[in-house]
C-alpha cells in the first residue's frame, strides 16, 4: 500500500466519483469530489492523496464490476467506465499532468503537495477567512 | 529489553496530577514493551477520568476525545481498530456524551498518525519501511546493472535493507535503491541538511565498486536540482561505515537525500551492498535514528508515541462530524492539541453548525489566514450569538503547534469577554471582526471537525486532542489543568 496523489477535472468528477464507489464500501464514497479548489488552464480542479494497493494500476485496467453494497443499483457502470478510460498513469520518471479529459492517478509520486506544486495547480481565491 | 524505566523522558518520571509512580514503585515485570503499554494505557484513563471528574461532572453536553489506536476505529460502526498509517472513520467520545465522530465517505476520513514525544527529525520518508517496494523498489535496472532487493531487517534498532547489484555498467553511476523523491521536504536558504546512513558490502566482489556515498539535492521546486552534496569516501573492504552528507541551501526551497554507488566500468559486475538506518534530517549532523515507516509513521527509540489524526487542507481534505448536540447554555469551552502544516487557507478545526458565520448560537476554532496577507497567518476563533465576530491573534505561520484554548461566553457584553482564545496557556489579546457577538444562547447542531459543514475550509494539519463543553465557565485552575492534560497528547513540546 502506498498513497497516490490523485487529481480530477470537473467534467470528469461524476465519472471519477462512480469510479472510487464502485471501489469503496458505501453510497458515501459518491461524494468524494465535491470540492474542486483548484483551477489551471481556466478548468477546476479537485486533488486527493490516497491509500493504494501496489497493484493499483493493474487492477484498474480490469473491468470493474457492480459492488455488493450496491443491491439499488446507484452507481452509473457507464461513468465507471469512462473515468477508467480517462485514468492518466504515469511513464517512467515521468510527472503525469492534469488535463481536462484525464484523471490523473499518480502511482509513486510525492507528497499531495508536491504534487500540486509539480501539476502546477493554483488554489482558488476564497471568500471565508479573515476579511 | 533496554531498561525503559531509567529513559528519562517515559512518562514514568512525569507524575501527574497526584498520580504518585516512582522507580521504586514498579516492578522490574513491567519492564516490556506491552507492560509499558498498558501502564501507559492506565495513566491516561487516570489522567482523563481526572478531567471528566472536574467538567464533565454534571453531565456538560460536549465531547472528549484523545487520538489513539484505542479510541480511533476504521469503521463508522466503531468495531475495527484503525492502524497507524491508516484512515480512521469512527473517533470515540470519552465524555460519557456518546458524541462519537464519524465519517462516511472512505476518501474523507483522516489518517491516524504517530510520532514520537519530541516530534519528526527523520524525513527520509518510509526508509524504516524495508520490505515496502514503494520506498525500496525492486527490482530496477539502470545503466546496465540489476538492482535486487534480497534480504530486510533491523539491528541495533535500525532498519536495513540489502541489493544485490548484477550486470555490466554501461555508465558507472546507479543507485543504492531508496526512492530518493519520496524524501522530498520544503526548506530554506541557509538551512543545513543532513543525510546518512550505514553502507556495508556484505557478499560478492567488492572491487568493482568505485565508492558509495550518500547525497543531498538541492532543489527548486518542483523538481529542478540546483546542485548535489556527496559524503564520498566509504570503504568497500566489508566493514560498516557511516556515510555522511551535509549541504546548507544557498538558493533552493526544498531538498532530499539519495544513496548512489559508483562501479567501475567495463566488468561484470556482482555484489551485495547493506543499507542501514538511512536518515535525513535539518542538522549539521547526525542525530539519534528515528525509523521512519511513512508519512505517518515515525517512531524513535526510549521516546513516548503520540497520535494525532491528519487532515490535508483542501488538496486532501479528511474531515468527521459529530452527532446534534444541544448545549442549552450560553457558555462554550473548547480545547485543542493540534498542529498547522500550512497557512495557504483558512482552515477550521472545530465548528458548531454548517456556518458559524451566518447561524446564531454557534462557534468555530481555525487555523487562519487570509490569502496573500502573512501578517494573518494565525489561529482564529470565531462566536455568533446573533451577530458575528472572529477574532485573530498575533502571527503564528505553519508549521505550528499549539494548546488552543477558545473560551465563550456570550452573556457578555464585549468580544474581548466573549470570545477569548488561549494559545499554551496564555490568553491572547484580539483584534475582533465587530464589538459583540449579540445575544442568545449557543443553538444545537453537530461539530464538525476539520471542515466547514464538510464542504469548505479543510483543516491542513493534526488533531491530537479536542474537547468540547457547554457549560458554566471554568475556574482559572481548571483551565490550566485541562490545558496540561492537552499538552501531554501532542508531540511537539507546548505547554
Amino acid at each position: 500500500m502506498h498513497f497516490v496523489p490523485i487529481c480530477v477535472p470537473e467534467p470528469l468528477t461524476d465519472a471519477a466519483n462512480h469510479l472510487i464507489a464502485a471501489l469503496g464500501e458505501s453510497p458515501a464514497d459518491l461524494l468524494t469530489w465535491g470540492h474542486l479548489p483548484f483551477t489551471k488552464d481556466g478548468t477546476l480542479y479537485g486533488t486527493r492523496w490516497l491509500l493504494c494497493p501496489d497493484n493499483a494500476e493493474e487492477a484498474l485496467a480490469q473491468p470493474i464490476l457492480r459492488p455488493e453494497w450496491d443491491t439499488e443499483e446507484l452507481l452509473d457502470m457507464a461513468l465507471v467506465a469512462q473515468a477508467q478510460a480517462a485514468l492518466l498513469f504515469p511513464a517512467e520518471d515521468e510527472t503525469p499532468m492534469p488535463a481536462p479529459d484525464k484523471i490523473v492517478f499518480w502511482c509513486g509520486g510525492p507528497s499531495i503537495d508536491a504534487a500540486i506544486d509539480a501539476w502546477g495547480l493554483e488554489l482558488v481565491p476564497q471568500e471565508e477567512g479573515l476579511a | 529489553m533496554p531498561d525503559e524505566l531509567n529513559t528519562p523522558n517515559h512518562r514514568y518520571y512525569q507524575p501527574r496530577y497526584n498520580i504518585a509512580l516512582a522507580k521504586e514503585d514498579m516492578s522490574k515485570q513491567f519492564i516490556f514493551a506491552s507492560g509499558i503499554r498498558k501502564i501507559d494505557s492506565w495513566i491516561d484513563q487516570l489522567e482523563t477520568q481526572g478531567i471528566l471528574n472536574s467538567i464533565f461532572a454534571n453531565n456538560e453536553p460536549g465531547f472528549l476525545t484523545t487520538i489513539s489506536p484505542e479510541f480511533c476505529f476504521a469503521d463508522t460502526a466503531g468495531t475495527t481498530p484503525a492502524t497507524i498509517g491508516g484512515t480512521v472513520a469512527y473517533v470515540a467520545d470519552r465524555s460519557g456524551n456518546g458524541n462519537h465522530w464519524t465519517q462516511a465517505t472512505s476518501a474523507s476520513r483522516p489518517i491516524l498518525g504517530r510520532k514520537p514525544v519530541g516530534g519528526i527529525r527523520n524525513r527520509a520518508t518510509g526508509a524504516a519501511a524495508v520490505t515496502n517496494t514503494t520506498y525500496w523498489p525492486t527490482p530496477a535496472t539502470s545503466n546496465g546493472v540489476t538492482r535486487t532487493l534480497v534480504a530486510t531487517g533491523v539491528d541495533g534498532g535500525e532498519y536495513w535493507v540489502e541489493y544485490r547489484f548484477q550486470g555490466t555498467p554501461t555508465i558507472s553511476s546507479n543507485f543504492l535503491g531508496y526512492a530518493s523523491l519520496l524524501s522530498r521536504t520544503p526548506a530554506a536558504i541557509g538551512q543545513t541538511w543532513t543525510g546518512s546512513a550505514r553502507l556495508q558490502v556484505v557478499a560478492g566482489d567488492a572491487s568493482s565498486i568505485n565508492v558509495m556515498r550518500i547525497q543531498i539535492f538541492e532543489e527548486t521546486a518542483p523538481s529542478t536540482v540546483l546542485g548535489i552534496t556527496s559524503g564520498d569516501g566509504v570503504p568497500t573492504d566489508g566493514t560498516e561505515n557511516l556515510a555522511i552528507a551535509s549541504r546548507t541551501l544557498t538558493a533552493g526551497d526544498q531538498v532530499r537525500v539519495g544513496a548512489s554507488i559508483l562501479f567501475n566500468t567495463g566488468a561484470a559486475v556482482d555484489v551485495t551492498v547493506r543499507v542501514r538506518g538511512l536518515q535525513f534530517e535539518q542538522a549539521a549532523t547526525r542525530s539519534a535514528y528515528q525509523a521512519n515507516f511513512g508519512p505517518f509513521d515515525i517512531t524513535e527509540a526510549g521516546k513516548a508515541n503520540r497520535h494525532y489524526l491528519y487532515g490535508g487542507g483542501s488538496a486532501d481534505p479528511r474531515w468527521m462530524i459529530t452527532p446534534t448536540i444541544t448545549p442549552g447554555t450560553d457558555k462554550a469551552q473548547v480545547f485543542a492539541g493540534v498542529r498547522k502544516l500550512s497557512d495557504s487557507a483558512f482552515g477550521a478545526i472545530v465548528e458548531s453548525s454548517t456556518s458559524p458565520d451566518a447561524t446564531n448560537g454557534a462557534f468555530s476554532v481555525a487555523s487562519s489566514t487570509a490569502q496573500g496577507d502573512a501578517s494573518r497567518r494565525t489561529w482564529a476563533t470565531v462566536l455568533r450569538g446573533t451577530t458575528f465576530i472572529l477574532g485573530g491573534a498575533a502571527i503564528y505561520q505553519a508549521p505550528d503547534t499549539r494548546v488552543l484554548s477558545a473560551l465563550y461566553d456570550i452573556e457578555q457584553s464585549a468580544a474581548a469577554q466573549e470570545a477569548v482564545l488561549r494559545l499554551n496557556g496564555v490568553q491572547q489579546t484580539l483584534n475582533f471582526s465587530a464589538p459583540n457577538a449579540g445575544t442568545g444562547d449557543f443553538l444545537a447542531y453537530p461539530a464538525y471537525i476539520g471542515a466547514r459543514a464538510g464542504t469548505s475550509l479543510f483543516f491542513n494539519g493534526e488533531i491530537y486532542s479536542l474537547i468540547t463543553r457547554f457549560g458554566p465557565n471554568l475556574t482559572a485552575t481548571e483551565i490550566e489543568r485541562v490545558e496540561r492534560y492537552i499538552a501531554s497528547q501532542v508531540a511537539e513540546e507546548t505547554i
